[in-house]
């Protein structure tokens, strides 16, 4: 006899995963609909990335938030936002200036103050959001008497990625003037 | 509201998050590239970028949820420490194979329904066809690698959970992205799609 059962597992998993997906989808259309537009190749390249790097930082910010609710520390609490904010500063700078130099050894660059510009507008747009929106399950979660940890951590990477993509993509737009 | 931060934990939370997250921003723009030499068929095939999304955040998903199980069955003594397809390990990846190939479909259907809806002529059976075949081949390597990473950390002593999903939320993409494009463009040199 085993503990996991697949079927179980098949059944528990459906629910979020269908959820994650809405939120794909609409990520999904909003890269459709950036096809025919020059700034693709820019946005390609560095998506994953800064997907990634919002994810990350709203993920570890909110596991030590609950942590530190759980030890009573409020301190950690600042100390994890204003950290949060500060790395990503640093790793969105950093995207923009690495994907500037990839794009010119491609033969495509779209100069170096633009692309960080979008990265960093973007980047950080996307994570005070997602860090917004974590707290307030956190406190929700604590409200109701629910491990936040449960609650959070699914909801913010699902809707994380479509947050990062419709930033990322209305960003380049906006800078790249199209 | 006082605001209070303590400085030591700061500075410690900034240089271990820095020094991680520069290294998978590189690995990640790696990634971006595989990405961006697909440009050409995100163009020429339709409802193809609509679908991105979603498969790739699946792969992560399935794979890390997959190694957070094994992680738990090995803590709770229920799973010895082999890299062998048997017992618990066994269970998991059936469901880790279900999902995966279900959701693929529905993905890709639905993909196809709003491509549709956007007026775009896209093909459901191609649609599916890079789905499945790309998630089959990306599962294999990520499952294979969830099982064994999993194991050996364990049996390292390390926690599972803090090594296999860093590791696997970073190698999926690679791991995923590489497979659907060569996938794309394999079909697309043959003419399937």
């Amino acid at each position: 006899m085993t503990h996991y059962k697949w079927k179980r597992i098949v059944r528990e998993s459906m629910p979020p995963l269908l959820i994650a997906l809405v939120f794909s989808l609409a990520s999904g259309i909003f890269l459709n609909s950036t096809l025919k537009l020059k700034e693709l190749i820019a946005i390609l390249l560095v998506l994953p990335a800064f997907i990634n790097i919002g994810g990350d930082i709203a993920g570890v910010v909110s596991a030590r938030i609950t942590t530190s609710m759980y030890m009573g520390e409020d301190k950690t609490m600042w100390t994890s936002i204003i950290g949060g904010l500060i790395v990503s500063l640093v790793l969105f700078a950093f995207l923009g200036i690495i994907a500037e130099i990839l794009l010119e050894v491609m033969g495509g660059g779209i100069g170096i103050e633009k692309f960080i510009s979008i990265t960093l507008l973007a980047g950080m747009m996307a994570t005070t959001t997602l860090l917004g929106i974590s707290l307030s399950l956190e406190l929700l979660g604590r409200k109701f008497g629910m491990d936040p940890s449960d609650l959070s951590i699914p909801l913010l990477s699902a809707i994380g990625d479509a947050i990062g993509v419709w930033f990322l993509i209305f960003t380049a737009k906006i800078i790249m003037g199209v | 509201m006082v605001v209070e931060i303590d400085l030591p934990e700061l500075k410690e939370m900034l240089r271990e998050s820095i020094s991680v997250g520069l290294v998978y921003t590189l690995v990640e723009l790696l990634t971006g590239s595989f990405l961006v030499s697909m440009e050409k068929e995100l163009l020429v095939v339709p409802g193809l970028a609509i679908m991105l999304p979603g498969i790739l955040d699946l792969r992560g998903n399935i794979s890390s949820t997959l190694a957070s199980r094994l992680g738990s069955a090995l803590h709770m003594g229920w799973m010895r420490p082999k890299a062998k397809f048997s017992g618990e390990a066994k269970e998991n990846i059936i469901a880790s194979i279900t999902l995966s190939l279900t959701m693929n479909i529905i993905t890709a259907s639905v993909a196809f329904a709003v491509a549709v809806l956007l007026g775009m002529k896209a093909d459901l059976g191609k649609l599916v066809l890079v789905a499945i075949t790309a998630g089959i081949i990306a599962g294999a390597i990520l499952m294979t690698l969830a099982l064994i990473i999993t194991v050996k950390s364990f049996k390292r002593g390390w926690d599972p959970n803090n090594v296999t999903i860093p590791v696997l939320a970073t190698l999926g993409d690679i791991v995923m992205i590489g497979s659907l494009v060569l996938v794309v463009k394999i079909f697309h040199m043959v003419g399937v799609i």
